[in-house]
């Protein structure tokens, strides 16, 4: 049989029309630029703006140069200043910094990223002269906003850490005078009254885990003599109570199982219940117990899909309800609607070319060791210690982030060195965790065919591209951007 | 086309004239098979190639179908992105440069780098002048250029072999007579 013969490729004006990428969703043609700038044009005006026969007539003709989309009408000034904007913190240096003060934990997470290791074992409590080194080596970086972010384990069970990191940092900063966010990062189950006073009296953020209801939460999250739930619900409701009207305050997020794909309605209501701000819907992903039990609580990402868009659909439904000045914001669609909408990228280091490992975050072990970023820790918890770039106790802050292994990290995620991605109309808003390529796929380039990172953040796009169509849902996306950002800092939403 | 013993297709591919579909386009559409195909990509002969799918086990009839369609598609898509990309690259560019430049402190600025390359302004078939071409010099370039303008103003570029430092006229005599030379062979 002979093979069959396509077709020229469509026509295109090498002279008018500027550079674009391009994606079809729900019989529209989206075109996106460098810029982040979208349009969505029927099938027969991309024909007519790709052949370059949209002109100074046409009511989409000013836009379209605005937006720097036709060639020979280019601000270079205005588009150039746009794309610093989207772009300035290739210019800030690390600014996450991730302190593991402990790997004890009083929880069993069936998907427990971090590996932890039972309350009881002291081995894994980070020391006090380790804790000096760590605030030393944070305050080393250049960036003018510094986020430190108590993780775990439980980072309360290594209570008189905290204290000593939070007293050092702050201390350190009135001499320095950065912006300075502390942020904990806490299953609230050994959190007392004595704690929280005098965490608040600090300012420190707050970012917990509630799975959903109850029996989900418990399921997900069981907690030897149970109780998990109850006193996560009983100090989100104080810790919102008493940061009402502050400058910090508290988040949650949840991370999806296969226990909760058939409960998208039910979790995003008990959100509404406790009188949350806002949720954010995160998939699994391949480290620590969640790998073992993969089997059990994993799913593939179409199945993820799913249950994403039946969830952002009831969250939608539930701000139609609410005042507009009271948005329920669901946070993942919420940082891509930032960069859709605005030419302000909000930093999630996830979600950036190149990505935060190394140039936008550091994460620091118990023991010291630096490494790129809380995967690369998350890994070294499972033997592999690829992303280790040095110790806070040897070595300096230079050796660490011009480590070879940071900028072969950079140059991996840099999207304009992926194939798929530099070619995707959702390059200006997507990321890759080249972390996540060198665990799924053995390779820190990763392959996006394949990639199921990939496949979530397309597909949370495609849905969020179909859902902004719709102008009562466009109404109620912009509302989310007016909500204060960075709450516990929008670098710092990481998987508790 | 390659096919099992009970007659099922087990490839699906396609030739096509590199001319209309470059081999970065045609790479680029078989790269993104590959979740649900082997992808191959040969030459069939001057100036066309083949792409070839071979179809991943438990595909079944209507997707081996659909994807040699989709295969057709994202053939036309990867072509327009290509050229696209290719006539828009310097431009990309300079809008780049120029907003990392503005980054910088006006000491490491160049002026050249704040003004668009002729091509930028022009068109895609103007004369050359990247962009990227007027990146800002940072000090240690700036140091080696200083170290090499001295070197040539202490005259210690005497020893020079090759001639270089002479002039035409030092080395063949009057420019005329050269020129006419040259004109000569050219008329031959």
């Amino acid at each position: 049989m002979s093979p069959e013969l396509v077709e020229a490729p469509p026509a295109f004006d090498p002279v008018k029309v500027g550079f674009f990428r391009f994606r079809r969703i729900l019989g529209k043609v989206l075109v996106t630029n460098d810029l982040g700038r979208h349009r969505l044009l029927s099938e027969e005006d991309f024909r007519r703006f790709a052949a370059g026969e949209i002109g100074p007539d046409d009511p989409a003709y000013r836009a379209l140069c605005d937006d720097g989309f036709v060639r020979d009408r280019m601000d270079f000034d205005v588009l150039s200043r746009a794309w610093a904007e989207r772009h300035r913190y290739l210019w800030d240096g690390p600014n996450l910094h991730v302190v593991v003060v402990t790997l004890r934990c009083d929880h069993r997470c069936v998907y427990c990223h971090a590996s932890s290791v039972r309350l009881e074992d002291r081995s894994t409590d980070m020391t006090e002269e380790t804790a000096r080194t760590v605030v030393d080596r944070i305050f080393a970086s250049p960036s003018k906003a510094l986020t430190i972010e108590f993780q775990g384990g439980e980072p309360l069970a290594n209570w008189p850490i905290v204290r000593l990191i939070v007293e050092e940092a702050l201390e350190r900063n009135r001499r320095e005078g950065r912006s300075l966010w502390l942020n904990l990062v806490t299953n609230l189950s050994l959190m007392d009254d004595e704690k929280l006073d005098w965490l608040l009296e600090r300012g420190v953020n707050f970012c917990t885990s509630l799975d959903g209801p109850a029996q989900l939460h418990d399921r997900n999250r069981p907690r030897p003599g149970g109780g998990g739930h109850a006193g996560v619900a009983r100090w989100y409701r104080e810790i919102q109570k008493r940061t009402k009207r502050r400058a910090f305050r508290i988040d949650a997020l949840l991370t999806v199982t296969r226990n909760s794909l058939d409960k998208p309605r039910e979790i995003v209501d008990s959100y509404d219940e406790l009188g949350a701000r806002s949720l954010f819907l995160r998939p699994l992903n391949p480290y620590g117990t969640a790998t073992a039990s993969w089997s059990k609580i994993g799913y593939t990402p179409e199945e993820f899909l799913v249950f994403y868009r039946a969830a952002l659909d009831r969250v939608l439904e539930l701000n139609r309800k609410r005042p507009r000045a009271r948005p329920f914001v669901e946070q993942t669609a919420r940082l891509f609607l930032a960069k859709i909408l605005t030419d302000r990228d909000p930093n999630f280091l996830d979600l950036r070319s190149p990505c935060g490992a190394g140039v936008g975050q550091l994460a620091y072990n118990w023991d010291g060791a630096v490494y790129t970023c809380d995967e690369g820790r998350m890994l070294a918890r499972m033997g592999d210690d690829t992303f280790r770039i040095g110790s806070a106790a040897e070595g300096s802050y230079e050796e660490s982030v011009a480590h070879p292994t940071v900028r072969a990290l950079a140059v991996a995620s840099c999207l304009d060195n992926q194939p798929s991605c530099s070619s995707c109309a959702y390059k200006p808003y997507c990321g890759v965790c080249p972390v996540q390529c060198y665990k799924e796929q053995g390779d820190i380039m990763g392959r996006m065919p394949t990639n199921t990172h990939c496949r979530i953040n397309m597909g949370v796009l495609d849905f969020l591209f179909e859902r902004l169509q719709d102008s009562g849902n466009a109404r109620i996306f912009k509302t989310w951007l007016k909500q204060r950002e960075g709450v516990v800092g929008e670098a710092s939403y990481r998987r508790a | 086309m390659a096919k099992t013993k009970t007659g099922v297709k087990t490839e699906t591919e396609l030739e096509l004239e590199e001319r209309l579909y470059p081999l970065e386009a045609v790479q680029a559409a078989a790269y993104a098979f590959t979740d649900r195909a082997y992808a191959r990509v040969e030459t069939a002969g001057e100036g066309r190639l083949r792409v070839v799918l071979a179809f991943k086990p438990a595909t079944s009839a209507a997707a081996r179908a659909a994807l040699a369609g989709e295969l057709r598609n994202e053939l036309l898509h990867q072509a327009l992105r290509h050229k696209v990309s290719q006539a828009n690259q310097k431009i990309r560019e300079f809008i780049v440069t120029k907003a990392l430049v503005s980054a910088l402190p006006a000491s490491a600025k160049v002026a050249s780098a704040e003004e668009p390359c002729k091509e930028c302004t022009t068109g895609p078939d103007g004369a050359p002048g990247s962009a990227a071409a007027h990146a800002p010099l940072d000090a240690e370039l700036e140091g080696e250029i200083d170290r090499l303008l001295k070197e040539i103003d202490s005259g210690s570029g005497a020893d020079d072999p090759l001639g270089v430092t002479s002039s035409w006229e030092e080395k063949f005599g009057p420019a005329g007579e050269a020129q006419g030379d040259a004109k000569k062979e050219g008329a031959a």
